[in-house]
């Protein structure tokens, strides 16, 4: 196996500044749609989401969410780095690492804010993940099992196969089959407020 | 929603994680220095270990005895008082 160069010497803003899109991504993936930007059920007259500035309680729930998941998964790269071993691509670890952090639920830090995510920033996710046909696609994702949710963020984040093979345990021919049946999963899935 | 086949569903997903990846390109993320020496996890053993030391020290203070020489000792029999006493007032704390 090649290792790959590492830079011990890696400092947390090093950190966050090049793998800030992974860590957002994976929060928009774990943070709970039913306090999202549009709030509870889709049947409901919910006002198409506007800025923070408006202040929606749901909206500022999951803004609250999100800033506490990037942190918790920001603080966990910084205490795993020393023991990166450059096995696979440094993306690849940092997807492994946000999600065990998403999926452990940890937080540790929720009432202490030590990183700070800028409200433009939040803003601009909460917009992005707003988009009708976006949030259809993660309430669906929402539904799916740990297992399943982890596969497609992988398979999203274009992580290669043989990694993620590596780290969910499973054969390449294994993670390939699972990839599919989700994808089919989830186009056959009907959205929660038409059940 | 309807989904025309299952490339359509990672499509939309990827297009719209194309458009989070500029906005982290504009993000702007800081770390609270002060609160982060350097393991975070050190700093919360060494939170803890201080707040254990002030729950004992609070916890013989309320368990004292008085001795006939107008001094005070902690009484050993008073043991499961004092942890009781140390619980409280680590939660109290914390």
């Amino acid at each position: 196996m090649v290792k790959l160069h590492i830079h011990r010497e890696r400092s947390i803003e090093s950190l966050l500044r090049e793998h800030t899109g992974i860590i957002l991504k994976v929060c928009a993936m774990y943070c709970r749609r039913s306090s999202g930007p549009r709030g509870g059920a889709m049947c409901e007259a919910v006002p198409p989401f506007v800025s923070n500035t408006s202040g929606t309680r749901r909206g500022n729930e999951w803004r609250e969410e999100v800033s506490d998941l990037f942190q918790e998964i920001a603080l966990n790269l910084v205490e795993s780095w020393p023991q990166y071993r450059g096995q696979c691509s440094e993306s690849t670890w940092v997807y492994r690492v946000a999600t065990n952090v998403a999926i452990s639920n940890l937080r540790r830090f929720s009432t202490r804010r030590i990183v700070l995510v800028d409200e433009s920033t939040l803003d601009r996710l909460e917009t992005e993940t707003s988009n009708d046909t976006v949030e259809r696609l993660y309430r669906r994702i929402d539904r799916l099992s740990d297992d399943e949710r982890q596969l497609m963020t992988y398979a999203i984040g274009k992580v290669p196969l043989k990694e993620v093979a590596e780290i969910m345990g499973l054969t390449e021919d294994a993670v390939k089959h699972r990839m599919q049946r989700t994808k089919e999963k989830l186009r056959n899935m009907k959205d929660d407020y038409e059940e | 929603m309807t989904m025309k086949n299952n490339d359509d569903i990672l499509e939309v997903l990827e297009q719209h994680w194309e458009r989070m990846d500029e906005i982290a390109e504009q993000s702007h993320v800081s770390v609270v220095r002060w609160h982060l020496p350097e393991s975070p996890r050190r700093w919360v053993r060494s939170i803890a270990a201080s707040v254990a030391a002030i729950a004992i020290g609070a916890a013989l203070l309320l368990t004292k005895v008085p001795q006939p020489d107008g001094l005070y000792a902690s009484n050993l029999s008073h043991r499961s008082e004092a942890i009781e006493a140390i619980n409280e007032i680590s939660m109290s704390i914390l």
